[in-house]
């Protein structure tokens, strides 16, 4: 039996901005297993990232407003309704950094460019532990080991400025790690990577989830870079699950018309299958969409899709698809 | 492709070397090579692929032969539509201008690329404008017969760049680089800040109108996938100089260069579960101050000691594939020891 | 190939359906979204309108004004704001009417006390009073409103010459609001071209430009507005010396906008679509025209309208130090002379009345500036 860690209930959310109301979430019902590697993929506007920082409360409220369902955490056997706590209060900031925590498409946005990795890193771990300066500097040197920073000593004293793009992802996976969390949120942590390098950090994410026994949510629009890495898939498109299930029943034996042609429509270097482009584009999110989010770009609409929004649906082998012909 | 005719644009060790002046306080002194003695030849009608990571200056060398930047050294030969061969290099932009309509460029970002204070149809007519026509039922004509081509329509060129998706963008952007019938375009990293569901439709249209109009392309990306897909040949730079050209399916099937290998090696594969052991190791070197000898000796599994010490040259071969005699170039030591069967040789 | 082109152009109508809903937004110019979202702004649109409405009084200050400001009257010296009643005795509601002043020497302070009378005198609208040249063209005697002989009309009372403190402000808000269009006009001038050519062409002249500012930047200002201030000769008309002044404001002010400037440009510079333009033939003067120009406006509109209040501030300060606008000039600042005294607060707190305008017109030009800023740029205040 899994234990439960994280379940999103039936959550609905909104952006309120001045330019109108977008649907951010819609009917999100997802639960993350301890221990468990899940991958959300999605494409700009799907809702991928605000799921991630939905659990830390990491959303500008009251501009960004949950309008139904809730967010449990499950500690020590007890469930914890995020939502009602206070959004900067003790109970969000015990869990945010440290029971949960994540690394960005960007380490620079999220490090400090005028404190040294060490001083950011120690400050963090004091903050959640009760360790002296000189055991946290010792735990935050073996945590930039673990992620295979090398000459971690010396790094401890560098800024972020004087790193690479590859080694400042590096340090945010250790900082990421350093208070053992139970769950690790990686958002687009390769994009902004080379391909060799974004080889090396994805292994390193694989290898560290393993050695801590953690949860891993890797978020991403490429279907490749979660292939090796995750147990399931969950595909977002415009704030909505449309399918999910094990990372070959996505991968392999697609249900939903979208993750079919999104697919299909990536180049690879492996295969010599020819493009199908998906038609259309992303609708714009402040466009009110009646029926299937999706309707608009599928060869296989119907009227009923264009009119009701279709269940989300647990076929065989508990394969989760949002489609009316699935 | 025909090898023997003239090639369109022809880069001959092409140059782009920045120097540091640091301040008192800076630790980095010295010239940057940012691209240091590039050659290729772009035939007519061909789509010439330049592939590499971050800092191996394949950008520079798509702005170095537009002009957008002044070289340091080298060649940029173009065979004009009037049969002249002419170098771009030592031109002056007043003497480049009647040639600017027949090479143009796309850009990555679709956002920034357009001025939000033009309509599409201004923003389509600028080139043709800036190349002296004045005719408004002419430009209009010209603009609206763009617009379709790129997949949009003609009531749309009243509109502001606002009122579209990204994907929508790079085909605005892209009607613009080709409404002055150019034969020679610059794409660098044309589809890379798109959704991935964008991103084949864009490829198509590129694909089609190459066709259609007659083009060539440089097409700059870091995305071997996009590349395989819309190339035929294809360039591999490291550190500011080309280490691998072939035609793409060779150069995919059976790579000349270490790098190259890696770089495929590289990339995540859909109908993988397991990741791979042995991907490369560490990071690119500082552009200012690479390795010795092959820049790439450092992170190659295949180094030996004449690696550090001696810079290769990109030399050419004659290698079988697919049962046909195939000309390739690669700038390693030991491709013959590596990778080539005996019946393929090398031609100096 | 061709198939797939196909669906491809199948797929586009069907996507040009979502997009197709033809909004006007679409066909919107830049300046018509700029003002779409600066309707949002309620505060900025408010602030706009007050400080119309605060220019329209400047203008028409004669029509507003209840007395001539070149007279005055030792009958009615420091008088206190006068009380309007709305009601009469029986607490009826009436039109509204003052009631005339009664004066009394006060034996022990041997200062003039003045109280209420019970005469009763309507306030009369479009009533005739001094006459004057209507927009500086038509004699008229109509103004906006007074009262008949016999009492007075003090608004915000009465000055130590009985003049009303009411009309003077009218007035002083001629100078004190044109001075800082006029002065922020001529920074705007040298702000734009200096920075403007600074960011263009960078390299040497952006260093020297830069540096001149950073001279002239390190300086500190009252100090040197007082120097060049001081230097103007005292035999000088008023008008001159309001030029002077203006033009002495604008040589500091001009530096902040070339700054801001200098970094749009640099900035549009750097913009792909100016690329584009360049990549195209085209020259300086066309990315000029075409690109950096219509870029930078609202941007410089905006700073500019920040930079108003700055120049406000500068003249009454410098005013009110004696060293800027002299009598007989009316100027807020010059106005607020009366208050440098502690006694004179004390006792008469009613000749502070123009500083309340200074405080007020600053906060609304503050605020229109920062809507106009966020509708040029909705995107820079975020992340």
């Amino acid at each position: 039996m899994r234990k439960k860690l994280l379940e999103y209930k039936n959550i609905a959310a909104q952006f309120h901005t001045i330019e109108g109301t977008t649907n951010t979430l819609n009917d999100i019902d997802l639960t993350i297993y301890e221990g468990m590697s899940l991958g959300i993929v999605g494409e700009s506007g799907c809702g991928k990232s605000v799921t991630s920082r939905l659990p830390i409360r990491l959303l500008p409220e009251p501009m960004f407003k949950v309008t139904k369902g809730e967010v449990i955490y499950h500690r020590d056997g007890k469930p914890f309704d995020v939502m009602k706590a206070k959004q900067n209060g003790k109970e969000i900031n015990k869990i945010r950094g440290k029971e949960i925590s994540m690394i960005f498409q960007e380490p620079m946005s999220s490090l400090s460019p005028i404190h040294t990795v060490g001083s950011q890193m120690v400050e963090l771990i004091r903050q959640h532990s009760d360790m002296n300066k000189k055991q946290a500097k010792e735990h935050a040197i073996s945590m930039l080991e673990r992620a295979r920073v090398p000459r971690a000593r010396d790094v401890f004293d560098d800024y972020t400025f004087q790193l690479s793009g590859g080694m400042r992802q590096r340090v945010m996976i250790a900082m990421g790690i350093s208070c053992s969390p139970r769950l690790l949120f990686a958002d687009e942590p390769t994009t902004a990577l080379d391909v060799t390098i974004q080889a090396q950090i994805l292994g390193l994410i694989k290898d560290v989830q393993r050695e801590q026994n953690m949860a891993l949510v890797l978020i991403t629009h490429d279907l490749a870079v979660v292939a090796n890495m995750v147990d399931e898939i969950a595909v977002f498109y415009l704030g909505y699950i449309v399918e999910q299930g094990s990372t070959d029943q996505v991968l392999k034996t697609p249900k939903h018309p979208y993750t079919k042609a999104l697919i299909e429509s990536i180049p690879t270097l492996h295969t010599d299958q020819a493009l199908k482009p998906i038609k259309g584009s992303i609708p714009d999110p402040y466009s009110k969409i009646t029926g299937c989010p999706f309707w608009k770009r599928c060869d296989k609409v119907t009227d009923k899709c264009r009119q009701e929004v279709p269940p989300f649906v647990t076929h065989e082998n508990d394969h989760k698809v949002r489609c009316f012909e699935a | 492709m025909d090898y023997n005719s003239t090639p369109l644009v022809q880069v001959e060790s092409l140059q782009m070397h920045f120097s540091m002046k640091g301040g008192a306080f800076s630790r980095r002194q010295g010239t940057i090579k940012a691209v240091d003695g590039v050659n290729f030849k772009v035939y007519p009608n061909e789509t010439f692929g330049l592939v590499g990571e971050s800092g191996c200056g394949k950008t520079t060398v798509g702005r170095a032969i537009l002009k957008a930047m002044q070289p340091t050294g080298g060649k940029v030969l173009y065979n004009s539509k009037n049969g002249e061969t002419i170098d771009l290099v030592p031109m002056t932009n007043k003497e480049i201008r009647p040639y600017r309509q027949e090479i143009q460029m796309i850009f990555q970002d679709p956002y920034s690329s357009l001025s939000p204070r033009m309509t599409v149809q201004e923003i389509l007519e600028e080139p043709l404008r800036l190349a002296g026509h004045t005719n408004k039922d002419f430009l209009y004509q010209k603009a609206a017969e763009m617009i379709q081509q790129v997949g949009l329509r003609s009531s749309h060129l009243m509109r502001y760049p606002h009122a579209f998706s990204g994907g929508q963008r790079q085909r605005i952007g892209i009607g613009r680089a080709l409404i002055t019938n150019p034969r020679f375009i610059v794409a660098d990293e044309a589809v890379s800040a798109l959704d991935v569901s964008v991103q084949a439709q864009i490829l198509e249209i590129l694909s089609e109108l190459k066709a259609k109009m007659d083009l060539s392309f440089l097409f700059i990306s870091h995305d071997l996938s996009v590349v395989k897909y819309l190339c035929d040949r294809v360039g591999v730079m490291y550190l500011g100089r080309i280490v691998e050209v072939a035609d793409t399916d060779a150069l995919f099937k059976d790579p000349l260069h270490p790098y190259t290998e890696a770089l495929m090696h590289a990339i995540p594969d859909i109908n993988e579960r397991e990741i791979r052991s042995d991907i490369l190791a560490g990071e690119i070197p500082d552009a200012s101050n690479p390795p010795s000898g092959c820049a790439f000796h450092n992170r190659c599994k295949y180094a030996k000691d004449k690696c550090k010490n001696e810079v290769p040259a990109l030399r050419d071969f004659i290698s079988t594939f697919n049962g046909k005699e195939i000309f390739r170039q690669s700038a390693c030591h030991f491709v013959e020891e590596i990778y080539l069967q005996s019946n393929d040789k090398e031609i100096i | 190939m061709t198939s797939i082109y196909n669906l491809d152009k199948n797929g586009m109508e069907e996507n040009l359906d979502i997009q197709d809903q033809d909004n006007e937004i679409f066909y919107a110019s830049k300046k018509r979204l700029m003002w779409l979202r600066f309707k949002q702004h309620k505060v900025a649109l408010f602030s706009a309108i007050m400080i119309i409405f605060f220019y329209l009084v400047a203008i028409f200050a004669h029509f507003v004004s209840v007395q001539d400001i070149n007279s005055f009257s030792a009958k009615y010296t420091y008088v206190a704001p006068t009380e309007i009643h709305f009601t009469d005795d029986q607490g009826n509601l009436t039109r509204p009417y003052i009631n005339n002043i009664i004066r009394k020497l006060n034996m022990e302070t041997l200062e003039f006390e003045y109280t209420a009378g019970d005469q009763v005198y309507p306030i009369r609208f479009l009533h005739r009073g001094y006459s004057y040249m209507f927009l500086g063209l038509i004699e008229t005697d109509i103004h906006l409103m007074g009262v008949d002989e016999g009492a007075a009309l003090f608004l915000m009372g009465s000055d130590k010459l009985g003049r009303d403190i009411f009309s003077k402000v009218v007035h002083g808000a001629r100078i004190s609001l044109s001075i800082g269009l006029i002065g922020v006009f001529l920074s705007l001038v040298f702000g734009t071209v200096l920075g403007g050519i600074s960011g263009f062409y960078g390299g040497k002249t952006d260093t020297l430009i830069q540096r001149l500012i950073e001279i002239l930047m390190s300086f500190p200002s009252i100090p040197l507005w007082m120097a060049l201030a001081a230097s103007l000769p005292p035999h000088w008309s008023p008008v001159v010396v309001y030029f002077m002044i203006t033009v002495i404001l604008s040589l500091i002010g001009w530096t902040g906008i070339a700054r801001v400037v200098r970094g749009i440009v640099m900035r549009l510079k750097e913009e792909k679509y100016t690329e584009a333009a360049l990549l195209s033939g085209a020259g300086n003067f066309y990315i000029i025209r075409k690109h950096l120009l219509p870029g930078s406006t609202s941007f410089v509109i905006a700073h500019a309208t920040l930079s108003i209040p700055a120049m406000i501030i500068a003249e009454t300060s410098l005013s009110f130090l004696g060293i800027g606008l002299r009598p007989p000039v009316v100027s807020w600042g010059v106005l607020l002379q009366e208050a440098q005294s502690i006694t004179v607060i004390a006792n008469y707190p009613w000749v502070l009345y123009p500083a309340g305008f200074v405080i007020a017109i600053v906060l609304f030009f503050n605020f229109l500036g920062d809507g106009l800023r966020d509708a040029a740029d909705p995107y820079m205040n975020r992340a």
